[in-house]
C-alpha cells in the first residue's frame, strides 16, 4: 500500500495537469469572439421575404436580400433600424452573414450533443455539435460561470425545433445582460409559441417564430424566410463589432524583377490589428507582415492573384477585402484600370459604364479572367460596360487590360445592382380595392337612380 | 368590364398598348416629380434618381381603375354623349391622380422607406378608391340625370 501512494500521487499530479492544459486549451475558444460584420446591425435578416402578423417589435433593421419582399411593417414596430429591401446594405449584410456562418461551421466542437434533447440540460461555455436535428423541449439553462464575455456556440446539423413555452436562460453572465449564444442551423428553425430564447441564429434556410415567440438575439436566414408572429426579437443578445475597414480599397501592381512594397492598414475597431490572407495568394515573391500590414518582396513571376487581407482587431472581431494584383512582365510598365469601383446600377435600367487604362502602350483590350458580370451586362473589347442588368446582387468582376505590347494590368469590382422597386405591395388597385371600388360604384349607382326615381 | 380585362391580359396588347402607356406614364411622373426635384428621370417603365428606383409595372399605371370607372358609367342610364363625357374626364382624372400618386411614392420611397410602404399599400388606395367613387356620383348626377328625368 504504501509503494502504490507515490504512484497514485503521480497519477493524481498528472490527471490535474491534463485537466488544466485542456481547460486552458478550451478556454481560448469558449472566449472567443464571433463577428457578423455588418449583419449586426440587423434584428431579422431574410434570403428571401420578411413576414411579420401581428404585434412585433423588432430591435434593430429589418432586411432581405436577394428577395425584396417585407411585410407586415407595420403592425410590427421596428426600433433602432429601419427597412432594407434587397438595398446595397441588405446584400453586404447576407455576404458578412454568410462569411459568419462559415466562421462557425468551421469551429471545432467540445460537445456533441447528438440525439440529445436541450431541455433540462445546464451546459457551460462552449462548442456545441448535433451531427442532426435539434430539440429543445422545456428548460435550457446556459451557466456562463461569471464571465461576461462567455461564449457558447451550438452548430446543428439541419433543424432547430423549440417546444411550446420552452425557453433558454443564460445564468451566472458577469452581470452582461447581452450574452454571446449563437446557433448555427444547417436548415431551419422554428420556435414554438410562447417560447422565450436566447442567441443569434444564423439559419441556412428559414426561422420561423410562431405566435408570440420571443428572442433575445437576431434572426439571420441566410437563404429562406423570416417569419414572425407577435414576436420581440431583441438585438441584445451578442457582442456587437464595429465594421472594420481594410485600405486601401485597391493595391498598385508590380512588375516581375523590381521590389514591392505597399502597407495595408484597417479601422473601425480596437487596434492593435493582425492582418492575414484568408483567401487566395499574394503573387510568389511577396510577403504579408501580419503586425504591419506591409506587403514587401521581389515579384518572381508575371500573372495576376486575387486574395482576401483580413483585419483582425483586440478583441476579435474581424473586417476583409479582396484585392487583385498584377505582376507585369519585365519590360511592362504598371497598367492600372480606372475608375477603382463602378457605380451601382438598377435592375432592369439601363447601364453603362466604361473602364480605361493607363500605364501601358494603347490600345488596350479589355476581358473578365474571373468573375461575371450580372445577367444583362456586356464588356465590350474596348471597355465598356453596357446592357440593362436582369437581377438584383453583387456581383464580383475581375477586368484585364492587355495594351499593344501584351503587358497586363487588371482589377476586381463589386458591381451592385439594387432592385427596382416595388418588389412588394399593391399597385394603384389592388384586387381587394378593384373589388371595394366596384361595390361602391354599384351601391353608387343604384343611389344615385333611387334619389332620381323619387 | 370583364372582357376589357381579358384584353388587357392578352400579351399582344401588353406588349404594344399597355407596356407603351405605362412608359409614357413614367415619363410623365418623373417629368412631374422634376419641377420639383432634379435628378429623376425615366427610362422604360423605371422611374429613377442617383438614390432611388422605381418600377411602375402592370396594375401600376391606373388602367384596371379607369377600365372598372368606365364600366360603372357605362352601365349607368345615360345618353351615348354623355357616357363619352364621363369616361373620358374619368379617365383624365384618374390618370392625372395616378401621376401625383407615382411622383409622392418617388419623393417617398427616397426619403423613408417604410412610409413609402405604408402609403404604397393603404394610402393610396384609398385616394383612388374615393377619387373614384367622387368621379362617378359627380357625374351621374350632374350628367346622366337628364335622360331619366326625360324619360319619366
Amino acid at each position: 500500500m504504501k509503494r502504490d501512494l507515490p504512484m497514485k500521487r503521480i497519477h493524481f499530479r498528472l490527471m490535474t495537469v491534463i485537466g488544466l492544459v485542456q481547460f486552458l486549451l478550451l478556454l481560448p475558444t469558449a472566449s472567443a469572439q464571433i463577428s457578423l460584420g455588418t449583419a449586426q446591425n440587423f434584428g431579422v435578416l431574410a434570403g428571401s421575404t420578411a413576414t411579420n402578423t401581428g404585434a412585433t417589435t423588432v430591435n434593430g433593421n429589418v432586411g432581405v436580400s436577394p428577395g425584396s419582399a417585407v411585410t407586415g411593417f407595420p403592425p410590427g414596430v421596428i426600433i433602432g433600424g429601419t427597412i432594407h429591401a434587397n438595398d446595397a446594405v441588405a446584400m453586404q449584410a447576407e455576404n458578412d452573414l454568410a462569411t459568419a456562418y462559415n466562421n462557425i461551421v468551421a469551429t471545432p466542437c467540445n460537445v456533441d450533443l447528438t440525439g440529445q434533447n436541450l431541455g433540462g440540460l445546464t451546459l457551460t461555455p462552449g462548442v456545441y455539435c448535433f451531427t442532426t436535428s435539434a430539440q429543445l423541449t422545456g428548460a435550457l439553462t446556459l451557466n456562463a460561470l461569471g464571465n461576461a464575455n462567455a461564449l457558447f456556440l451550438f452548430k446543428i446539423g439541419s433543424t432547430l425545433t423549440t417546444a411550446s413555452a420552452s425557453s433558454v436562460t443564460v445564468i451566472n453572465n458577469g452581470g452582461n445582460s447581452c450574452n454571446k449564444v449563437f446557433w448555427q442551423v444547417g436548415s431551419s428553425a422554428t420556435l414554438g409559441t410562447g417560447s422565450s430564447f436566447v442567441g443569434d441564429i444564423l439559419a441556412l434556410s428559414s426561422i420561423t417564430l410562431t405566435t408570440g415567440a420571443n428572442t433575445n438575439g437576431r434572426a439571420l436566414a441566410r437563404n429562406g424566410a423570416v417569419t414572425l408572429d407577435g414576436s420581440n426579437v431583441n438585438t441584445c443578445g451578442v457582442l456587437a463589432c464595429p465594421i472594420i475597414t481594410v485600405n486601401p480599397a485597391s493595391l498598385p501592381n508590380g512588375a516581375v524583377g523590381t521590389a514591392y512594397s505597399q502597407t495595408v492598414s484597417a479601422s473601425g475597431g480596437t487596434a492593435p490589428f493582425v492582418f492575414s490572407i484568408s483567401s487566395g495568394a499574394l503573387p510568389a515573391g511577396l510577403i504579408l507582415n501580419g503586425v504591419t500590414g506591409a506587403i514587401t518582396g521581389t515579384p518572381t513571376a508575371a500573372g495576376t492573384s486575387t486574395f482576401t487581407i483580413t483585419a483582425t482587431d483586440a478583441t476579435g472581431c474581424f473586417g476583409s477585402r479582396l484585392y487583385d494584383l498584377t505582376i507585369a512582365t519585365t519590360g511592362c510598365g504598371v497598367i492600372t484600370l480606372s475608375p477603382s469601383t463602378l457605380p451601382p446600377g438598377t435592375a432592369l435600367f439601363p447601364y453603362a459604364q466604361t473602364v480605361t487604362a493607363s500605364g501601358g502602350t494603347a490600345p488596350y483590350t479589355f476581358a473578365i479572367t474571373a468573375g461575371a458580370l450580372p445577367p444583362g451586362l456586356v464588356l465590350s473589347a474596348a471597355g465598356q460596360i453596357t446592357g440593362a442588368p436582369q437581377q438584383p446582387g453583387i456581383f464580383n468582376v475581375t477586368i484585364r487590360a492587355t495594351d499593344v505590347n501584351g503587358c497586363q494590368g487588371s482589377r476586381t469590382y463589386s458591381l451592385v445592382i439594387l432592385a427596382a422597386l416595388p418588389p412588394s405591395g399593391g399597385s394603384t388597385l389592388s384586387l381587394a380595392g378593384l373589388m371595394i371600388l366596384t361595390v361602391l360604384l354599384a351601391a353608387a349607382g343604384l343611389f344615385v337612380m333611387n334619389r332620381m326615381s323619387i | 368590364m370583364l372582357g376589357l380585362y381579358a384584353v388587357i391580359a392578352l400579351n399582344q396588347v401588353n406588349d404594344r398598348v399597355i407596356v407603351p402607356f405605362t412608359e409614357v406614364v413614367t415619363r410623365d411622373a418623373a417629368g412631374l416629380l422634376s419641377i420639383f426635384e432634379s435628378g429623376v428621370w425615366a427610362a422604360g417603365t423605371v422611374m429613377r434618381s442617383s438614390q432611388f428606383a422605381l418600377d411602375v409595372r402592370n396594375g401600376c399605371n391606373g388602367v384596371e381603375a379607369v377600365i372598372l370607372l368606365a364600366a360603372a358609367i357605362f352601365a349607368f342610364p345615360a345618353t351615348l354623349r354623355s357616357r363619352l363625357i364621363g369616361i373620358s374626364a374619368a379617365s383624365i382624372a384618374i390618370q392625372l391622380l395616378n401621376l401625383v400618386r407615382l411622383g409622392s411614392l418617388f419623393w417617398l420611397g427616397e426619403h423613408d422607406r417604410r412610409i413609402f410602404d405604408f402609403f404604397h399599400v393603404a394610402v393610396w388606395q384609398s385616394l383612388i378608391i374615393l377619387a373614384a367613387i367622387s368621379i362617378f356620383l359627380l357625374w351621374s348626377w350632374k350628367f346622366a340625370e337628364k335622360p331619366l328625368a326625360h324619360a319619366r
